[in-house]
């Protein structure tokens, strides 16, 4: 392709070789991201290691229409840092620069490849701390974090990214550099950095973002409860919601989620339970001391067998560490799985706990629940085995009718992993034809040839792409492949 | 074209023209609550709800708005809020506007009726176009219906009212107790030289956290609960400190507060400021607009008036505009709505 070659041109005088890849051998560690069922090949992978680099290599794909997608570490979930098969990826985890921290302002601004758990390591000598906190903390960039908006185990009350990002410097896919929002907390006109929070990439390249800290509680009081069913430890949840308590967290395992990360980490979850509750105050001392004598009565009465509060930090560490180790921590108990990520609303969380069983058995599969219960953000594991037959199929037509019910329950298909790839299909269960055109209209005024992370997010119609069922057409040409 | 408005509390947004070619839209009778789920901490009500309506149904359940929106006892809409992108001086404990609104329903300029964003506390899916209408101005569209996040309320708030005697110190004060993990509900700079915390909880709670706060800033406060309390913020929300013609937002940063207020007391324009120092409120006379406009240029710093009689609400320096533009124009193709 001619285009092709023209671009390879121009950006080998913009880079040295050792940060072009073209070579098939290297080009293969960026074929995935964390939905690994998909893979696909790109054409060449910049590697940048300045603003400039990035601006340029985005100036040159818009000259040449060749689509790029930027890449902070390749965690995300819905397939959204899958390559395009013509198109270039844009690595950025070399920009991971923390420019500034301003403890008197309490910002942080830093570069879009640093890691998110970094900002709060290097806050915390000023006691503050970056509050969203997905479990991929230690490897996901900020960059990814603020393309998909990604949240954690604090929303409820923190919010998601998006509300922790207060001025974003991005280039366009049109090659423009805009500065949306400031450093302040507070900004006149639309709120532009709100938008591009959450749009997956489609509008540009966010090069250096400001970063509202906040200070880190003074205190914390994190309990795990067990029960012997899934309903008991939904309703203690909607006893503490009721209370007008506003845990810091409120998170809720299930008996296989349970067994994998007992297996995995040994937190001290009873085994043989079939849900843990985790509940964490912060706050000050005195507001915790109110609130935990309150809380420790409402679980005594919710039916509880056993519970535990956290004597020190070490055992609220690892009361976490069980948490969030969950996800891969279902390795152990299958070679493959999916991660589903879906909200409804919180009176219905048992409902459709139940009816998630239900599904998995209809097609035969095995699937463990973790949960983000304060805010009804469900995450069922999908278990399969990718070397058999059909098994990926069944995996995915679960995953499929656990989003429906998401929307029927009148709740979201994603509550932080963001539609990617992986739910294009479904976005027309929240939105309407006209909703989702007035989506294609904003995009196309940032990226006029839509090549920004072309083929995600929309449900079809732009590009060629991956149906959730069976094989894609491009796969039956042999051109990219599930793993 | 078309200028929606509310009650008209933040006047100087809805620019009426003499010759009359922009109509203007009254939303105040699009008004209620459609839903109300105290359990999700989730509400959806019509544009035109008064905000003090909306208060008074959370606080029968114990909840509250916790970015306590501005001009509500005189009679501030709930979309001329998320428009206008007013924070109240609780913003300081978990956010402003854009914090909280979850789903926004809206009239493009071809009557179409679209929607972005959900009715759940949590969602990712599709464009964030709730945010984006938050500061809005009544010119991306028309919001007729709108979903919010709402918080569990403190039991009870204290006041305290400290006077490091400038504005200096009353900043660094500010900027102590901001960045501590005492978590005050408001902190607000008087001019010249006093400084407002709010704290919200248990009534125990709040009194060791009072004695806490005094040790912090170095200094004694005096203390203020109950209704006098709620008063002094009520009045505040209300900008009954703001006499002259034109009331103007300034999005301010710490680091820029003190020259800024130098600037103004040479101008002798009456301030506020909140947040610990990233809002400024400034009450002046029309003689001085321009040149608060070239200050803020300067300064690089965003403003926007909202009262006072003006062709055009947005002062200061603006980067974003460029981008505002390509927005704007994805979403009014037919040019229905006043230019941002
Ligand atoms: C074990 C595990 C646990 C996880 N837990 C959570 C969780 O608790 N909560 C949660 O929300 N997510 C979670 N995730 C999902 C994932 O970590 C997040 O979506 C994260 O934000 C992705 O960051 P990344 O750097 O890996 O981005 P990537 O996967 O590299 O990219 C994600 C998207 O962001 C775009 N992008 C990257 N950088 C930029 C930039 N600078 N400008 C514009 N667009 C950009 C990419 O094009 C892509 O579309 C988890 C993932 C794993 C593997």
């Amino acid at each position: 392709m001619k285009t092709f070659k023209d671009a390879l041109q121009r950006l080998r005088h913009l880079l040295p070789g050792e940060r072009l890849l073209i070579d098939p051998a290297h080009l293969a560690a960026y074929e995935s991201d964390g939905l690994t069922a998909f893979a696909v090949t790109p054409r060449a992978v910049v590697i940048a290691e300045t603003s400039q680099e990035i601006i340029e290599t985005v100036r040159i794909c818009h000259d040449t229409g060749i689509p790029f997608v930027a890449r902070g570490s390749g965690t995300s979930l819905s397939g959204g840092s899958l390559p395009h098969s013509d198109g270039i990826i844009i690595a950025l985890n070399r920009m991971d620069r923390i420019l500034e921290i301003d403890p008197r302002q309490r910002i942080a601004v830093v570069q879009p490849g640093t890691i998110n758990l970094a900002v709060s390591v290097a806050a915390r000598s000023h006691g503050l701390q970056f509050a969203p906190d997905p479990s991929s903390g230690q490897v996901c960039t900020i960059g990814g974090n603020i393309a998909f908006n990604a949240g954690g185990a604090h929303c409820l009350k923190y919010g998601m990214t998006s509300n922790h990002v207060l001025g974003i410097k991005a280039v366009t896919a049109e090659g423009t550099v805009i500065e949306l929002g400031n450093r302040s907390t507070e900004s006149t006109g639309p709120d532009l950095t709100g938008i591009f929070c959450g749009s997956e990439g489609l509008f540009g390249i966010a090069l250096e973002i400001t970063l509202r800290l906040v200070p880190k509680p003074e205190c914390f009081h994190t309990v795990f409860a067990s029960y012997d069913s899934l309903q008991k430890a939904g309703d203690a949840v909607s006893q503490i919601i009721a209370s007008r308590m506003l845990p810091g967290a409120l998170e809720i395992m299930d008996k296989l989620a349970i067994e994998a990360a007992e297996a995995a980490v040994g937190a001290g979850y009873p085994r043989d339970s079939e849900a843990v509750l985790i509940v964490e105050l912060e706050g000050t001392s005195a507001q915790v001391e109110h609130d935990r004598n309150r809380l420790s009565g409402l679980l005594d009465d919710s039916g509880a067998d056993v519970i535990h509060v956290a004597g020190d930090d070490l055992e609220r560490e690892r009361i976490w560490k069980g948490r969030k180790s969950a996800f891969s921590a279902v390795g152990r108990l299958s070679p493959d799985f999916i991660v589903q990520d879906g909200v409804v609303p919180r009176r219905l969380l048992g409902k459709a706990l139940r009816k998630i069983q239900e599904i998995a058995r209809q097609h035969k599969v095995r699937v463990a629940n973790v949960f983000h219960a304060g805010d009804g953000n469900l995450h069922p594991l999908i278990m399969y085995d990718g070397r058999v037959e059909g098994a990926l199929e069944q995996g995915e037509a679960c995953a499929a009718q656990i989003v429906q019910m998401c929307t029927d329950m009148g709740g979201s298909i994603t509550g932080e992993h963001g539609v990617g790839m992986e739910k294009r299909a479904f976005l027309g269960n929240m939105y309407s034809e006209d909703d989702i055109n007035l989506m294609h209209r904003v995009r196309r005024g940032f990226d006029p040839k839509e090549i920004a992370n072309r083929g995600k997010m929309f449900p079809s119609g732009e590009a060629p792409s991956l149906s959730l069922y069976g094989l894609h057409p491009l796969e039956k040409k042999g051109i990219i492949s599930r793993e | 074209m078309v200028i929606p408005h509310g009650n008209l509390t933040k006047a100087a947004l809805v620019s009426m023209d003499a010759d009359k070619k922009i109509v203007p839209v009254d939303m105040t009778q699009l008004r209620g609550i459609l839903n109300y789920d105290p359990d999700e901490f989730v509400f959806t009500a019509l544009a035109g709800t008064p905000v003090s309506e909306i208060s008074k149904t959370l606080a029968e359940h114990g909840q509250f708005l916790p970015f306590d929106p501005p001009f509500s006892s005189s009679g501030a809409t709930l979309g001329g809020t998320v428009a206008a992108g007013l924070n109240g001086p609780g913003q300081f404990r978990y956010g402003g506007v854009r914090d909280f609104i979850i789903g926004v329903k809206f009239i493009d300029g071809a009557g179409q009726k679209l929607k972005g964003g959900g009715k759940v506390v949590k969602n990712s899916a599709g464009f964030d176009f709730p945010k984006l209408f938050v500061g809005s101005l009544g010119r991306l569209g028309i919001l007729y219906e709108l979903t919010f996040k709402v918080f569990p309320a403190p039991q009870a708030y204290m006041t305290l009212s400290f006077n490091p005697g400038n504005i200096q110190s009353a900043l660094d004060t500010a900027c102590l107790l901001a960045g501590s993990s005492l978590e005050p509900f408001a902190i607000d700079i008087v001019p010249p030289g006093r400084l407002e915390i709010r704290i919200g909880g248990n009534e125990k709670a709040n009194e060791s956290t009072a004695g806490l706060i005094e040790k912090c800033a170095g200094f004694p406060a005096s203390r203020m609960t109950g209704q006098m309390e709620s008063e002094t913020w009520d009045k505040l929300r209300d900008f009954k400190w703001a006499q002259e013609e034109f009331l103007i937002k300034v999005a301010l940063n710490p680091s820029l507060l003190c020259e800024l207020d130098n600037i103004l007391e040479k101008i002798e324009a009456s301030r506020h400021y909140s947040a610990a120092g990233n809002v400024a409120y400034i009450s002046t006379e029309r003689n001085n607009l321009l040149f608060i406009d070239d200050t803020l240029k300067k300064m690089k710093l965003s403003g926007v008036a909202l009262r006072g009689d003006l062709e055009y609400p947005r002062l200061g320096w603006h980067p974003a505009r460029k981008a505002e533009t390509k927005i704007q124009s994805a979403m009014d193709r037919e040019g229905k709505f006043l230019p941002l």
